[in-house]
């Protein structure tokens, strides 16, 4: 093994990523675990899905990441009417300065470090689809010249639960590409009551930066040097293979719930946000609390349910959590 | 500077002797248990049912706790180090550090991250030792204790078998006894010993069964038969020479029935029925049609009555002459002591007898010797005078010799010539006083002329000449057949006829026990062939 990170490096990574979710706390009340959820997917170079009813703060939080990054940011409001181009950018017929006409690229919006597509799943499966090798490969590809993206770059998305008409469930593929999931609740009457009293007219001050790129691209650094030992590493593989319910093996509740498990990018993005929640807790290696706490969020939304789980109401974050009851941390 | 770089390692040696514990009596106890118990169980079972296995039981306690030990050196065998890193991580809380740790050499391990952990691993509680592992065995080996508490079955003894040597030695005492007596010829008693043998060795096998007893019964009855048989002749016999010699001294009166010989040519004659058996009386009845009968009669008498005198004397003289003989040579100088009158009578007797003396070439030899050469000379100067002795002359010198040996058989009492000499005064006495014709006294009887004790069934002769009071002579006495009613004959046939059939074997085994076989054959037997009754004791 590597050699750890040192205390010293890592107290100095933590405490700006604890700056990073104290400016987040501090926008969004009484969410700490979702803060925490958004900033772990973020620190992992991963991207984080927010799924949950309007008005909770999610197109807020991520304004607020984005501000308190010190990255540029960009909005995109998906809608049905909404086309590839208006995110990748198109290229626009232009006077060349020596005469002529030439074809000019005009970066859309997803050319940032931090896009916040917002209602995701309103926007045509061509223009979801449009997020993919950006998502993926950090990168846009127009009329076969591809253009790099930012780095960093992160792409957090929201999408409404309950407003199904005239959207576009997200496929597969595309929701494999988002390392979190973060499910938004609502919040209790004291939380309500102080974003009252404290903000008036409802819309947050934004925060002012705690970090810039360079600062960001040292963190994300600092994640990837947190150890991630070998029976960590392995309960994640057994985790996520115990999702697949065609496998010999395979748990009865498994077989039973889930049509499809997860893929490799699961157990990736597992150990990938296991190691930022490590080293936002301030440790130089995962632990297996890390992974039982994460992969609810990680995974539950890569499996696909059978029909009958779909019909029982069992949700694939319920057979997640089950999995993480059943399945011991070191092999018997 | 480190503070503590070898705690975790120890750390991990601990976890790992425990847990090593921890499978070993995790792979141990439920195998032991179940072997234990199924030990107490074959316990139980060679306790209460197989006593045969009782020297073995060691084996079964022994066995059961030898074979889950096979599986010790699986239990024993090590993880890997990053598995019980990782143990420990979860034991101390932790959250990686350890197993970050432990993956580094310790001399490489922060410093910082170590004494973070150090608290951690101070206070941490490794697994208890699952000594309730070890309930299940201990239950056990409980049981297989008190199942060696349990009484041994005995092995059970072999059923007895019903006293087949008795039945079958008794058996040979009877032929013994028959032999003894003289009633049972050697080759008769060696097939019947033969028969025995083989009946004993399969009662031997398979008890006694009705086949044994079937078989013990006809050798029984053979038996029987042959004594029987030979009673009824030497009966025959004696009532023959009894007769001869009475007729030897007083011929029968007219009214005495006649005495068949069967070896008389006359007894060819038509006129005179069948006989039934060697002897058999005749009605005293006079036939007054036939004026010659009664000479006819005494005629074939003096015939048959000279006949078996001479054969009588000269077997009488034969025995004497053996005896004198016998004693010559084994006592060569007691004849010397004789006179010479007596040397001479004594030449003149040989000189009669002839070859048929039955002397050995020894025997006489001795004799001529002791007679100093008297008697040869005697012998080859009396070939005119090889004249017989008459009845008178050899009574006389049986007289002399008995009073002369007396005397010396008296001194001589008990030993080998006082032996001798009693059988020679025994012929002697034969030839003369025991005699029919030649006074009265019982003779008793002997088959080889030793004195004996009872012979067979016939213990003396009755006397000779004395009538019976009204006239008549008694020359034997015979026993018949018991009076039968008619009844009685049917019970017989049938008896007879369900014994030889077969057939019918279940019905006799069903009526007559076994061990009454023998005493309903001897009560039927007496019906088909009379057993002669003992005489009358002389007086």
């Amino acid at each position: 093994m590597a050699q750890l990170l040192t205390e010293a490096e890592i107290a100095h990574h933590q405490a700006r990523a604890r700056a990073l979710l104290d400016g987040l706390d501090r926008v969004l009340f009484g969410q700490p675990d979702m803060t925490r959820l958004v900033l772990t997917g973020m620190l992992s170079g991963g991207h984080v899905l927010l799924e949950g009813l309007p008005g909770l703060g999610k197109t807020e939080l991520i304004k607020a990441l984005a501000h308190l990054s010190g990255l540029a940011y960009r909005r995109i409001q998906f809608t049905p009417d909404l086309l590839p181009g208006d995110i990748t950018g198109n290229p626009i017929l232009e006077e060349a300065p020596g005469g002529g006409r030439q074809l000019v690229f005009r970066p859309g919006p997803v050319f940032a470090n931090v896009v916040l597509a917002d209602e995701i799943n309103r926007a045509s499966p061509k223009t979801q689809s449009a997020l993919l090798e950006a998502m993926q490969e950090h990168a846009v590809t127009v009329l076969g010249t591809t253009h790099p993206l930012p780095r960093p770059f992160f792409v957090l998305a929201t999408q409404n639960p309950v407003e199904l008409d005239g959207t576009y469930p997200l496929p597969e593929a595309q929701l494999d590409r988002f390392a979190l999931k973060v499910e938004v609740h609502g919040v209790g009457p004291e939380v309500l009551t102080r974003i009252l009293m404290e903000r008036p007219r409802g819309r947050p001050e934004a925060p002012a930066p705690v970090t810039g790129p360079e600062a960001l691209a040292e963190l994300l650094a600092a994640v990837d040097a947190i150890a991630l030992p070998d029976a960590v590493a392995d309960y994640i593989g057994r985790l996520v293979h115990a999702t697949r319910p065609d496998v010999e093996g395979a748990l009865p509740q498994v077989r039973e719930t889930l049509r499809w498990g997860s893929s490799p990018r699961g157990a990736i993005a597992l150990a990938a946000c296991a190691r930022a929640a490590a080293l936002l807790a301030g440790r130089p290696a995962v632990g297996f609390a890390d992974v039982k706490q994460l992969a609810p969020h990680v995974l539950a939304h890569r499996l696909i349910r059978s029909y009958e789980a779909g019909l029982s109401g069992t949700s694939t974050r319920q057979v997640v959590e089950a999995l993480v009851a059943q399945i011991p941390e070191l092999p018997r | 500077m480190n503070p503590s770089p070898h705690l975790l390692d120890t750390r991990l040696r601990q976890l790992s002797r425990r847990r090593a514990l921890g499978r070993v009596l995790g792979a141990l106890g439920p195998r032991l248990a179940a072997t234990l118990a199924i030990a107490c169980a074959a316990v139980v079972v060679a306790r209460l049912a197989l006593p045969q296995a009782a020297d073995w039981l060691w084996l079964a306690p022994a066995l059961a706790a030898a074979l889950p030990l096979l599986t010790l050196p699986r239990a024993l065998r090590a993880p890997p180090r990053a598995r019980l890193a990782a143990d420990l991580d979860l034991l101390a809380h932790g959250e990686g550090l350890v197993m970050a740790l432990a993956a580094q050499a310790p001399a490489d391990r922060d410093p910082a991250w170590t004494e973070r952990l150090m608290r951690r691993l101070e206070a941490v509680a490794l697994p208890p030792v699952p000594w309730r592992a070890l309930g299940p065995p201990i239950v056990a080996a409980a049981a297989v204790a008190g199942a060696f508490a349990l009484p041994q079955r005995l092995p059970e003894p072999p059923p007895e078998r019903p006293p087949v040597a008795g039945f079958f030695d008794e058996a040979r005492r009877r032929l013994d006894a028959l032999a003894a007596r003289g009633l049972l010829p050697e080759p008769q008693r060696a097939e019947l010993e033969r028969q025995i043998e083989r009946l004993e060795a399969e009662a031997a096998r398979t008890g006694m069964s009705q086949a044994a007893w079937d078989g013990l019964d006809r050798v029984d009855e053979q038996a029987r038969a042959t004594a029987t048989q030979a009673t009824r002749r030497l009966a025959e016999a004696m009532v023959a020479a009894e007769r001869a010699r009475g007729l030897t001294v007083d011929p029968p009166a007219p009214e005495t029935p006649e005495l068949v010989d069967p070896d008389d040519p006359d007894a060819d004659d038509p006129e005179r029925p069948e006989p039934r058996s060697r002897l058999k009386r005749k009605p005293k009845e006079p036939e007054p049609s036939d004026p010659d009968a009664p000479a006819a009669r005494a005629s074939r008498r003096k015939r048959l009555l000279e006949r078996l005198t001479r054969e009588s004397d000269r077997k009488a003289l034969q025995r004497f002459a053996r005896g004198l003989g016998e004693l010559a040579e084994a006592a060569p100088d007691l004849i010397p002591r004789l006179d010479d009158a007596m040397l001479d009578e004594l030449d003149r007797l040989l000189e009669a007898l002839g070859p048929d003396a039955g002397l050995t070439p020894e025997q006489l030899e001795a004799l001529r010797r002791a007679a100093g050469g008297q008697a040869g000379q005697g012998g080859q100067g009396g070939q005119g005078g090889a004249r017989p002795m008459t009845q008178d002359e050899l009574d006389e010198l049986v007289e002399a010799l008995r009073r002369r040996l007396q005397g010396e058989a008296d001194g001589l009492d008990g030993t080998e010539h006082g032996q001798r000499l009693a059988v020679l005064l025994q012929a002697m006495r034969q030839l003369a006083g025991g005699d029919p014709g030649r006074g009265g006294g019982p003779a008793p009887l002997t088959r080889d002329g030793r004195p004996a004790g009872p012979a067979g069934q016939v213990t003396a002769l009755p006397p000779g000449l004395p009538d019976d009071g009204d006239g008549s002579v008694t020359l034997a006495v015979e026993t018949r057949a018991p009076e039968l009613d008619d009844a009685a004959r049917r019970e017989l046939v049938r008896a007879a006829a369900q014994a030889m059939d077969p057939a019918r074997a279940d019905a006799r085994r069903a009526h007559v026990a076994p061990r009454h076989k023998a005493v309903v054959g001897r009560y039927f037997e007496a019906g088909a062939a009379p057993a002669p009754a003992p005489a009358p004791q002389p007086e």
